[in-house]
Parts: structure tokens; sequence; C-alpha cells
């Protein structure tokens, strides 16, 4: 199974009394004592751990150390392979759920990198989304005072070559 | 004696106060928004009024819909605990006007104090001191120099009607100050069209402490000693100690005495807190007063041995202070550590979410102020504060060690938190010299912080096992491997060809 934990992947094998970290074995044991609470052996060291998995996201903590950790999917996998530095859109999704308190461009309007496009308010803290590219405002999906999810497209930018 | 409260409030403070008015044989009336409909604080109330829609201007900060919720279900009291509305002289006079106590201090003094310049001045004509400065912006830089000169470098060229760093230049030598002036000037127009700009003494890396103060209606007043609070990000506390290391007893007096005096001065009463910086060489500045219960409340409870909510209850209530200064003492060491939604890996970017799973600390000097429970969500409109875990030791050690112990039992699954980093925070040889100075995190975890390489192992194993489980197809696919295919069982055979 392919995970991927703060954008770094990792190819994960359990067996019976093995597990396989992308070419590295270590030895394993696993208890399982609820749903939420297992212990694991992983060469020889023994460590309680909290998880709990919401389809989404696996939350795990042990020793006071947290974990989000997702599936690899494959067909989210275009979006997440495109580098930033040469692709031909830019679509700005909020960091998180969030309200937007201000857009500051407009459709049809260039910008460069590093543009000002929108605040967006969560949690008492106001935060600025910027450009990552010089191009064109073509969409923009949200008005002031909306309450968006972290998965809402809220702007497009397309690129813009120098000439 | 007051009889039902309406607590104007959320989460964990909420709960808190429910809490004590329960003691104290009070009832209680919460208020909530759209999404807190079954927050724990609305579920802990003898009752719950919905107030409005979850943005806090529909709710928690709607004056005259809360004003209108205490009416209709017969207060004779208003709690506004911390944030929201709980220094807003307005809406202080507002309870009043509609003839309900407001448990709190006076609009007047709230007034005083809001205002930096007056309270400033009140401040020093009390003998309360004052980080040293001009009293007035100028444009002279011959002023800026005989200033600097008398206070003594590093100086702080400051913007007057600046914020957030803008227009702030620490200036530590004569010949830096002249570019200084000009560029701190230059930016303070460009951001706030003003070039109004003075200059203050520049408290080098100070420690944050502050005093808790109590005043009755009838004169009395004391303090219930320090809290060192210097463990900051985005200056916000996240841990905070009782007594600080900082202080001798002969200073501990001097310092608590002037904050009595500080709210004496602006007749102030009930509870508040007097925040001052203090330097290294044991001086110590008047910041500003918080009129109000504040977050790190438990651990003055936990050494002093008096509940600060109930006595907050008590005096609004019109009863005289329960002790005199020589009664009260500090027992012991307590230490709290916020628990917030947020991402200590990314600069602490607040976190939503919903809470999976939840395993509350217990054991000896171990106490969780908490808004959560399973299933409850962390919504997106407000302070992303979940929980407040504070402990008690004999001494610093013993309190630092349990402290460590407990957040490593304080599983909170289904959104982020910092308790990994506030571990680090306390395993951190500076923490345990006592070394902390409100630049504490920017200097020794300026690089970031990360979870550990090591644990991440138990992790991805913990995760594949859980994926594994959702995932029906996994199951199917390993299933299929493990029929044996017939080619393989029939043993060796030949396909007879031409035999017959």
């Amino acid at each position: 199974m392919e995970l991927n934990y703060k954008g770094k992947r990792f190819a994960i094998d359990v067996s019976n009394n093995e597990l396989k970290i992308d070419s590295h074995n270590h030895s394993f044991a696993l208890e399982e004592y609820t749903e939420n609470i297992l212990k694991i052996t992983i060469d020889g060291k023994q460590k309680a751990v909290f998880l709990a998995n919401d389809n989404k996201n696996v939350y795990v903590f042990i020793d006071g150390e947290q974990f989000t950790i997702q599936k690899v999917d494959e067909s989210l996998e275009v979006e997440t392979i495109n580098d930033t530095t040469n692709k031909d859109i830019e679509i700005l999704k909020p960091p998180m759920p969030g309200s937007i308190v201000k857009i500051l461009v407009e459709t049809g309007q260039e910008v460069d990198e590093g543009t000002a496009i929108l605040v967006l308010e969560a949690m008492k803290m106001e935060m600025t989304l910027y450009s990552s590219i010089k191009g064109i405002i073509t969409e923009i999906n949200v008005v002031p005072g909306e309450q968006v999810d972290a998965e809402k497209t809220l702007v497009l930018i397309k690129r813009k070559e120098n000439n | 004696m007051i009889k039902k409260v309406l607590v104007a409030n959320r989460s964990e403070i909420a709960c808190r106060i429910i809490k004590a008015c329960r003691e104290l044989g009070i009832r209680s009336v919460a208020i909530y928004s759209d999404i807190d409909r079954n927050a724990l604080h609305t579920l802990l109330a003898d009752e719950a009024v919905h107030i409005g829609e979850s943005p806090p201007l529909k709710s928690y900060l709607n004056m005259e819909a809360i004003i209108e919720a205490a009416k209709k279900t017969k207060c004779d009291a208003i709690h506004p605990g911390y944030g929201f509305l709980s220094e807003r002289a307005e809406f202080n006079q507002m309870v009043r006007d509609a003839g309900l106590i407001f448990i709190g201090s006076s609009p007047e003094s709230m007034h005083l104090l809001g205002s930096k310049v007056q309270s400033r001045q009140i401040m020093i004509n009390s003998g309360v001191p004052i980080i040293p400065g001009m009293k007035s912006a100028s444009k002279e830089i011959e002023e800026f120099r005989k200033v600097a000169n008398e206070l003594g470098f590093p100086v702080l060229v400051k913007a007057s009607d600046g914020g957030g760093g803008k227009g702030m230049r620490v200036v530590r030598s004569q010949d830096e100050l002249e570019d200084a002036v000009n560029s701190a000037m230059r930016e303070s127009i460009s951001a706030f069209k003003s070039d109004a700009i003075y200059l203050e003494k520049f408290i080098e890396s100070p420690r944050h402490v502050e005093f808790q103060v109590a005043a009755d209606n009838y004169g009395n007043a004391v303090y219930l000693f320090e809290r060192e609070c210097s463990i900051q990000r985005r200056h916000q506390k996240i841990i905070e100690e009782t007594p600080s290391v900082a202080l001798t007893q002969e200073l501990r007096k001097r310092m608590g005495e002037t904050a009595v005096r500080a709210i004496q001065a602006v007749g102030y009463t009930n509870l508040g807190t007097v925040e001052f910086l203090l330097d290294r060489n044991g001086n110590f500045y008047f910041l500003e007063v918080n009129a109000r219960v504040q977050v790190e409340h438990p651990i003055t409870e936990l050494t002093t041995g008096v509940d600060l909510v109930k006595l907050q209850i008590l005096i609004a209530s019109g009863e005289r202070l329960p002790f005199k200064q020589e009664d009260l003492k500090q027992n012991g060491h307590a230490i709290e550590c916020r628990i917030y939604a947020e991402d200590a890996e990314n600069n602490f970017l607040p976190s939503s979410g919903k809470i999976l799973y939840l395993r509350e600390p217990t054991g000896p000097g171990i106490r969780f102020d908490s808004g959560i429970y399973p299933g409850s969500e962390v919504p997106i409109f407000y302070d992303p504060i979940l929980a407040k875990l504070i402990v008690w030791g004999r001494d610093r050690e013993e309190a630092r060690l349990r402290m460590i112990n407990a957040l490593k039992n304080t599983v909170i699954l289904g959104t982020k938190t910092s308790i990994g980093f506030m571990i680090k925070v306390l395993e951190h040889p500076e923490w345990i010299s006592g070394n902390t100075y409100t630049n504490f995190i920017e200097k020794h975890f300026g690089a970031g912080y990360s979870a550990s390489e090591e644990l991440l192992k138990y992790a991805l194993a913990a995760a594949s096992i859980s994926f594994g489980k959702v995932r029906k197809t996994a199951t199917i696919a390993k299933t299929k491997e493990e029929i044996p295919s017939p080619w393989s069982t029939l043993g060796n055979w030949e396909i007879a060809l031409g035999k017959h």
C-alpha cells in the first residue's frame, strides 16, 4: 500500500511478522486492543498507538506525537505531481476551511508571481493567498463572505509566458 | 447573591464558568450559535439559548441578542468569560442598563484601560513604571538623538499609529539612528499614512510576567502572585507557569504591590490581571491590565487554592474579599499547556475538523479544562482552543515531568494539535534552566518543528492496517492471490499428443 505523509510517499507492506517500508525490512508484531488502540512492536520496540480514521486521513498519536497520513489515490495523482514551476493553470485552493474576506483581483486581470489574490479568514486569523505564477485570472468562483472548505477551487490563473 | 447566570461565551471557559455556578448552587444558561448546537458548553448548562448564526458577529458578539436571552431566561447576571465581549465597555454598560449584573469591573474603569495614552498617564501619576520613552511623536532628528542618549541604547523607533511590527526599528548605536528614523517614517507613511513616530527604550529579550489581582466593591484589593507567560507564538501565550523562576520574594512583593496600585488608580474592581515586561536586571514595566478572567487562571488556582471564577461571582454579588493579603500563600509549582487545534509543523496554522477520539489525562495533580468530547466539531469561526492541561507539582521539576507525561497521555485525534511541540519545549535544556524569554520559540524553534522520524514507522504501519480495513477491495485482492491456480495443483503432466 502506498501512503502519503506530508507530501512524501512511502510503500508499506505489512505481513504477519514483517513490516516493509520502501526497501527496509523490520520485524513486526501487532496486538489489537480496540479499533482505536493498537500495540505495535517494531524491531523489538513496543509502542501503544492510538488511531482514528475518517476515510480520508488516518490520525495517529504515539507518545504525544501526531501523524496525519493519507492513502495515495491514483486518481488524484495528476494534481499532486504537477510542479508549481511549470504548470499552465494555477488552481487556488484555501489552505484550510474559512470564509472569504476580500477578493483583490478581477476576471481578466493580469497578475504577477506574488500578486495578492484574495484574503481568507479562519479561526480569527486572516491570511492572504498569492499567485505563484505570472498569468491572467480566468475564473473567480467565490464571493466575499462565502464559507469555503479546503477542497474548493477559489480562483483559476492561466499562465502567461514572458515574451 | 446572584441566582442565575448567563454565560456569554463558548468552549472550555464557558464550561469552566458553568461548573463554578453549579458549585455555588447558581443556575446557568449557555448561549450557542448554529454550529455550536451540540457543543460541550451547550450540553453542560442548565439551559441553553440559540443566539444566532455561526459567525461571531451574529452570535457571541451580538450584544442585543445576548441581553435579550438573559432577560428571557430570567438571569440576574452575565459572565462574559475571556475574549468576545469581555472587555467591551459598551456591552458592560448595556448589561447594567438592562438591570443585570455584569460579572467584572465597571465600564468606566474599562474605558480608562482601553485607551493606551490615558492609561499610560494614569500609571505614571500613580508611580507605576512604564517603558521609558518620548511623551509624544516627533519629526526632529535632534530630539531623537537627545532622548536616545538619555535612555541609552538599544532603543526602539516606533510608528505611533503602527502595529504588527511595521514601522518598527531596533537601534543599537548612535550612528544607526538617523537612517532608522527616516526609514521608519517612510514605512509608517506608506502603511499607516502617518509620519508620527516616537522612540522608547528597547527591552532586550524580556520575560512576560503578570500579576493576578482581585478587588471588592469596598476598597479591599489583593494580589494572588504572578504567572510567567513568556512562551509565546504569534504573540500568543501557549505555556504558562507559576511561580516565575525570575522573581525573588522582594521583587515579587514589589511587583504585586505595584499591580494593586495600578488597578486602584483606575478604580478597578473584581478579578483582573496586570501585565509587566521584566528585563534581565529585575526592572519591570507596566504593559496593560486585562479586565477579565485569563485563559491561564488555573495555575494560580492550583498554587493558591483560590477558585478565581467563584471569586468573580462572589465579588459581583457584593461580597467582601474573603481573605487579606497576608492570608495568601504560593504552594508548589503549576504549569499550563494550552491545547490548540493548530499545526505546529506548519507555522501554527489553525486546524479544524471533528474530534474522532479523545482520551483525557488523569492522575494526581492533573487538571484538564476542556471544551470538547468525542464527536464534537472544531469550528472554523472561533479561537481554536480545545482544552487546557494544567498540572501541579511540589516543585518546578516535578511539575515539568508530570506535564510531559500527561501530554503524552492526552490523545486527541481528528485535528492537529500542538501537544508534540509543547513536549519538545518542556524538554528543552533552556526551559529546564528557566531561561524563558518571550523570544524563546523564535530562538530555539525558529527552524521549525517536526514529529519524530523514529515514530513515523509505527504511524505508517498503523495507517496501513487501518486503511486496509476500510478498503474492502484490498481484502478481495488478497483472497484472490491466496486461491491457488488449478494449473499449479495438478502436478507434473504432459499434454499427450499423438500417442494414440
